[in-house]
């Protein structure tokens, strides 16, 4: 190395850069066969140096015109066509699954077979997967999506400037939308979107099934193969069957695989300060107790599927419990102490 | 696996599509080169490394990649043009010889990586030539015009072009001697881990 770093200095790299292009002239050859002779180090510089011009450079060309812009392109494509479910689509031009609702949030819900779909053109979007555990998104705008495990979501990179959309492509999630009424929030599965103004509610895909259950707001189910739509309020849940691309009857404390949300609103002797916790988490809302004691008092009670007016009467009947609301902060308070 | 590599692949894995895009073009280059030394096409090429990215995606969940991400594309991507070559019946004696080389020389697979890193490099270098310099260079070497064409061709003098071409061969010179180095190095790394 040391021996290289000092005749770098005299390597006529001038002599060598003629040597390589037409028209070489002859007292030039002359003087380079000069230097070749003078030692191995040198002929083995100028091998490496005829190498490096005929033939490592050969590619240049071919490799200066590939791009991989184009080839990203492509092979998104491929993946697009080997997918076999309708692409959902959130941006604009596309003519898609939404409907307007005045008053009411709306959520649309379409069933395929499970396939994924990678939407494209949106190069900032981003998505998710949960493998054996759950998982929360917070949303830039405030809103949030609690996947389960063996869950799939992507978010448009658009997400909260032109459109609030993402795609549940598989699994089960939990949809906490905070209000904006000028951006809609939409939940897109293959045929169908949901589009809500500020409610949450959890939404179960299988690949015959989906199951919808609102806990808070108004949603509307919408199955594009049967053109049919219904309205879910607070409490309300539905399922669609895919297969036979009908509403069916479905309540989440009827079915016992069920790994959805509404599990964690049944409380087997939880203290309250635990049911508050989780009743804050689930509904949105803001909760204190008037004092710590009646923190200890514990509740037995399922509040799946009941609106947050209606579990808030349960817990006041079931533990002597009166509440107050101060500016939209719910106070607990002991009944005889009132 | 170095962990920016096992970083990535985790995220792959997970279906991160922004992942898999941000290492795609990052890397796509070096891959499309290791297939056009076979193939000699480049739409054949961009084909091949495509098809290799769309199975690591597709099959992310069983793929046990042991050592290196990229050494595990890069063997796919030697695979793939050689079945290319073999499906064209394009040189059959020279993939018969390449297929007895990837069977029987454990280094072989190591050589074509890091020759096409070397290449890859120098590209790079070239690209990072100053503007007039990789100009100079390039008429010269892959237009193959003359040194008085390319002085003519823009309004420079003979010993400007010459500077330039000199310096360029010179710096890429460089390139390939710092490369060889580090090469011998990894080389006896994994023959010896082997």
């Amino acid at each position: 190395m040391k021996m290289d770093s000092l005749s770098e200095h005299n390597i006529p790299w001038d002599l060598i850069a003629d040597s390589l292009q037409p028209d070489f002239p002859a007292e030039e050859d002359a003087r380079l066969q000069q230097w070749l002779a003078e030692s191995t180090a040198n002929r083995e510089t100028y091998q490496r140096a005829r190498e490096l011009w005929a033939v490592r450079l050969a590619d240049f060309s071919a490799y200066q015109a590939a791009d991989e812009a184009t080839a990203w392109d492509s092979l998104m494509q491929q993946l697009q066509e080997k997918t076999t479910a309708p692409v959902v689509i959130m941006r604009s031009g596309k003519g898609h699954f939404i409907r307007k609702w005045t008053a009411i949030a709306a959520v649309l819900l379409v069933m395929a077979a499970g396939i994924v779909w990678y939407l494209l053109p949106d190069r900032s979007e981003q998505v998710y997967a949960t493998t054996t555990t759950q998982r929360e998104i917070a949303l830039p705008d405030g809103s949030s999506i609690t996947m389960q495990p063996y869950t799939e979501v992507r978010v448009g990179g658009r997400y909260n400037q032109h459109e609030r959309a993402v795609q549940l492509i598989k699994g089960e999630a939990f949809f906490k939308v905070i209000h904006n009424a000028n951006l809609p929030f939409l939940v897109n599965m293959d045929e169908s979107s949901v589009k809500d103004i500020g409610t949450s509610f959890n939404i179960r895909r299988s690949p015959d099934t989906i199951k919808l259950a609102v806990i808070s707001g108004k949603v509307a189910f919408w199955g594009k193969d049967n053109q049919e739509t219904r309205e879910l309020s607070a409490g309300m849940s539905l399922a669609y069957d895919v297969v036979k691309k009908n509403f069916t009857e479905w309540a989440p404390s009827s079915d016992q695989g069920v790994t959805n949300r509404e599990n964690l609103l049944y409380f087997d002797h939880t203290v309250l300060t635990d049911v508050v916790k989780q009743i804050e988490k689930v509904y949105g809302k803001k909760i204190q107790l008037g004092s710590t004691a009646i923190g200890e008092r514990k509740l037995k009670a399922d509040l799946q599927g009941l609106s947050f007016d209606k579990a808030l009467q349960v817990i006041c009947t079931s533990l002597n419990l009166d509440y107050t609301d101060k500016n939209g902060i719910i106070i607990l308070k002991d009944k005889e102490n009132k | 696996m170095t962990p920016e590599e096992s970083a990535i692949w985790i995220r792959i894995q997970q279906k991160d599509i922004r992942a898999f895009e941000e290492f795609y073009r990052s890397a796509y280059k070096r891959f499309f080169l290791m297939a056009f030394q076979y193939l000699k096409d480049a739409d054949t090429s961009q084909e091949v490394v495509n098809d290799v990215f769309m199975k690591l995606w597709e099959d992310s969940a069983e793929i046990i990649i042991e050592k290196s991400l990229v050494s595990y594309i890069y063997r796919a991507v030697i695979n793939r043009s050689l079945n290319q070559l073999q499906k064209q019946k394009r040189d059959l004696a020279q993939i018969r010889s390449l297929q007895y080389s990837l069977q029987h020389d454990a280094t072989y697979e190591l050589r074509q990586m890091e020759e096409n890193e070397l290449k890859a490099a120098l590209y790079k270098a070239i690209d990072q030539l100053p503007d007039q310099c990789r100009r100079v260079f390039c008429l010269s070497r892959f237009e193959q015009l003359k040194q008085q064409e390319i002085a003519d061709q823009l309004g420079i003098s003979i010993k400007t072009v010459k500077n330039h071409i000199t310096y360029a061969l010179k710096q890429l010179h460089k390139v390939t001697g710092e490369l060889l180095v580090i090469g011998i190095v990894l080389l006896k790394l994994f023959f010896f881990r082997d």
